[in-house]
């Protein structure tokens, strides 16, 4: 027998060769979106962040801590007298975030004791998560014993980041994420509703095409797509901004599950429209939340608790996750965990996307 | 239920209160070219699709080649469909396209030599959307084809096309019908259900007003032919009305009814021995047209054949 659904997965890639525009927006967004995030958090960029901190320590330990941040080249340490008063100071100057330093932090260190650092930030402010994101670095760069947590800063004790962690790094896969959800839900929506309105579905439903093998098809073409972005992303990570990230087989089989479920998703969405102004719409619509509310821009932890719990809720944010676990934290039980959940997604899709896609125009 | 290629008996589709088709009864024998013929929103399309199981009926039987609707993944390996208004894959060429469709069926025929039947074989290599509509057609017509099926459905295959066109795709019909294919053909044009057709129905809002062999129709519903004598004037009138008096003027052109008591020689010698003048002598006979008015008093064409 014929695979009806390689048949179509041919006819998708000469499409896809012939039209430039699909192909700008399918590559520019995640090029444009590394390069963006590249040039406001590597090093050599102009995005540098002022922090103002209070060491009431002073020892070796806090010094060694204000080094490392300087050493990322992102951060302008800038030390506050230590007599001020810290709210005072963050008043005056309208602050949005501030270390301090406790005096014994250095000592409880090198006593192999918990050692408490105390961040206060602005939580709407961009700069202050950023800043709060590398300060956790840092820390934990420094010593992985330190393992105590101000109500603020929060170190996740299995979180063992690889040597070398920069910021942009937790970016990566949340680009490659957002790629993954964005180019699928768009281009699946777009091409459903452009067949249905030009009578192609008619027409493949007087063939023996059935729909389960039309999806297939497209799951395929994803994934063929999802794995060019992953190749793009990645390399425009390590080439101009010396990222350094795991590509391991987790991550790969992230990705398959992750294409398997916008793809599906974008199914079952495009089901509920008719027209093509209607599509736009509609992809905005399930892309925007989802772009936003899963973590992509912002660790998860720092966003306040009720969008904590709406992002639970968002499928985007199993991917991110997982591919973050997988590529940065090498944690495969949470790996593990999220390819779990978007797998499970990915089948409650399909059979929605299956039900709900109508092949004729009514 | 046997002998028939299609059979249907009291088909009903309601779309809510809309009722589209209202209870039809027909069969489509084998070889046969046979029409749906009747104005947009009859009906046409909502029946073929029924019968290419993409709708499903509200009620009443059909059986395509024996087969209930039931059995749609065995029909459609034995149909090819033309729909209305068809699309391919605009960045695919011609044998691109055609060989999707192929493809799709587990014992294709050669695309290559459906192209030379559609007479496309020298623009294989051309995207879809740069062709003009009846090369477009003309893909949709091969496409429907991939399958060697035993009835083809071509749901109003000419509408939009300039007369040129419309010929070619009128040849590739008769084509099919010399190959011995059943053709289920839906149309709004009357002079072309009267030049392909061996069997027509007419439907009008959702029901058949009429059915036959074109000659058949127009036997027992058309009115009788009419001759024009051109430029004839008040002179030809004259003399011809003591004879033909519900003859008539119309301009300076006469119009004079034949019925089976009278011939057309009659009337020249009366206009000879009146030593009339005139310009030539038309014989218009009755048409489809002629049928569908004078049985709904409507006009067949919606009035959009010319928009495209
Ligand atoms: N999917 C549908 N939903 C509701 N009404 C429909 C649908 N398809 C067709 N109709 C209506 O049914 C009638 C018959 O339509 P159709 O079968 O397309 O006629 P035709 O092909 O003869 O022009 C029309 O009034 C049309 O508006
Ligand atoms: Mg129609």
């Amino acid at each position: 027998m014929r695979s009806r659904a390689l048949v179509d997965f041919k006819a998708t890639v000469l499409e896809f060769k012939r039209s430039p525009e699909a192909i700008f927006w399918t590559f520019a967004f995640p090029i444009v979106l590394m390069l963006l995030f590249g040039a406001i958090y590597s090093g050599g960029g102009t995005g540098t962040f002022n922090l103002y901190v209070q060491d009431h320590d002073d020892s070796d330990e806090s010094r060694d801590l204000l080094e490392s941040l300087r050493a990322t080249g992102v951060v302008n340490v800038r030390l506050v007298n230590t007599t001020l008063d810290a709210d005072q100071v963050i008043k005056d100057n309208s602050l949005t975030s501030f270390l301090t330093i406790p005096s014994g932090f250095g000592a409880n260190l090198s006593a192999n004791e918990s050692a408490v650092l105390e961040f206060r930030k602005d939580p709407s402010s961009q700069s202050a998560i950023t800043l709060y994101s590398i300060i956790n670095a840092a820390v934990q760069q420094m010593d992985p014993g330190l393992k105590n947590v101000t109500p603020l800063i929060s170190v996740e004790e299995e979180s063992l980041v690889s040597e070398r962690f920069e910021f942009l790094d937790f970016f990566l896969p949340g680009v490659l994420a957002l790629t993954i959800m964005n180019s699928t839900v768009n281009y699946m929506i777009f091409t459903i509703v452009e067949y249905r309105n030009r009578g192609i579905f008619r027409k493949m439903m007087t063939t023996p095409l059935r729909r389960p093998e039309w999806l297939a098809s497209r799951i395929m073409w994803q994934m063929t797509i999802s794995f060019i972005s992953l190749v793009l992303i990645w390399a425009i990570g390590v080439y101009l901004f010396d990222i350094a990230v795991t590509v391991n087989l987790m991550t790969l089989a992230l990705i398959l599950a992750g294409t398997a479920l916008f793809t599906s998703m974008g199914m079952a969405a495009a089901g509920l429209i008719k027209d093509e102004q209607g599509a736009g719409a509609l992809a905005g619509a399930v892309t925007f939340p989802m772009m936003f509310l899963a973590g992509i821009f912002f660790p998860l932890e720092v966003m306040p608790e009720y969008l904590q719990t709406i992002a639970k809720f968002i499928p985007l944010t199993y991917l991110a996750e997982g591919l973050r676990d997988s590529m940065i934290y090498g944690n495969m039980a949470g790996a593990w965990f999220n390819l779990a959940v978007i797998s499970g997604l990915a089948v409650v899709f399909a059979a929605l996307g299956t039900v709900l896609t109508r092949w004729k125009e009514e | 239920m046997s002998e028939g290629h299609i059979e249907v008996k009291g088909l009903r589709k309601e779309y809510g209160e809309l009722i589209a088709v209202d209870g039809i009864d027909f069969t489509v024998r084998k070889g046969q070219v046979f029409s749906l013929l009747g104005p947009n929103g009859a009906g046409k399309t909502t029946t073929v699709e029924i019968l290419e199981c993409l709708r499903t009926p509200s009620a009443g039987e059909v059986r395509i080649l024996g087969m209930g609707l039931e059995q749609s993944s065995k029909i459609k390996r034995r149909v090819g469909v033309l729909p209305q208004g068809f699309n391919a894959f605009d960045r695919l060429t011609v044998k691109e396209n055609v060989d999707y469709f192929a493809g799709m069926f587990d014992d294709p025929v050669d695309t290559e030599e459906l192209l030379r039947w559609v007479k496309l074989e020298k623009r294989k290599k051309e995207l879809f959307k740069n062709l003009s509509g009846g090369m477009k057609q003309r893909v949709g017509i091969a496409m429907s084809l991939v399958n060697d099926p035993e009835i083809v459905f071509l749901d109003e295959p000419t509408t939009g096309l300039d007369p040129g066109a419309r010929r070619d795709v009128w040849r590739m019909v008769q084509g099919l019908r010399d190959q011995g294919k059943t053709v289920l053909l839906t149309t709004h044009y009357m002079e072309e259900a009267e030049a392909l057709s061996d069997y027509i129905c007419i439907m009008n809002k959702g029901r058949i007003i009429c059915r036959g062999t074109p000659r058949e129709i127009i036997n027992e519903h058309g009115a009788d032919p009419v001759a024009i004598v051109k430029a004839a004037g008040d002179k030809g009138l004259e003399a011809l009305i003591g004879r033909f008096p519900d003859c008539s003027l119309m301009e300076d052109n006469l119009k004079v009814p034949i019925h089976n008591s009278r011939r057309i020689a009659d009337i020249l010698n009366i206009l000879d021995d009146a030593e009339v003048h005139y310009d030539e002598v038309i014989i218009k006979k009755s048409t489809l047209e002629d049928v569908f008015l004078k049985l709904t008093g409507e006009e067949l064409r919606g009035g959009e054949e010319d928009e495209e």
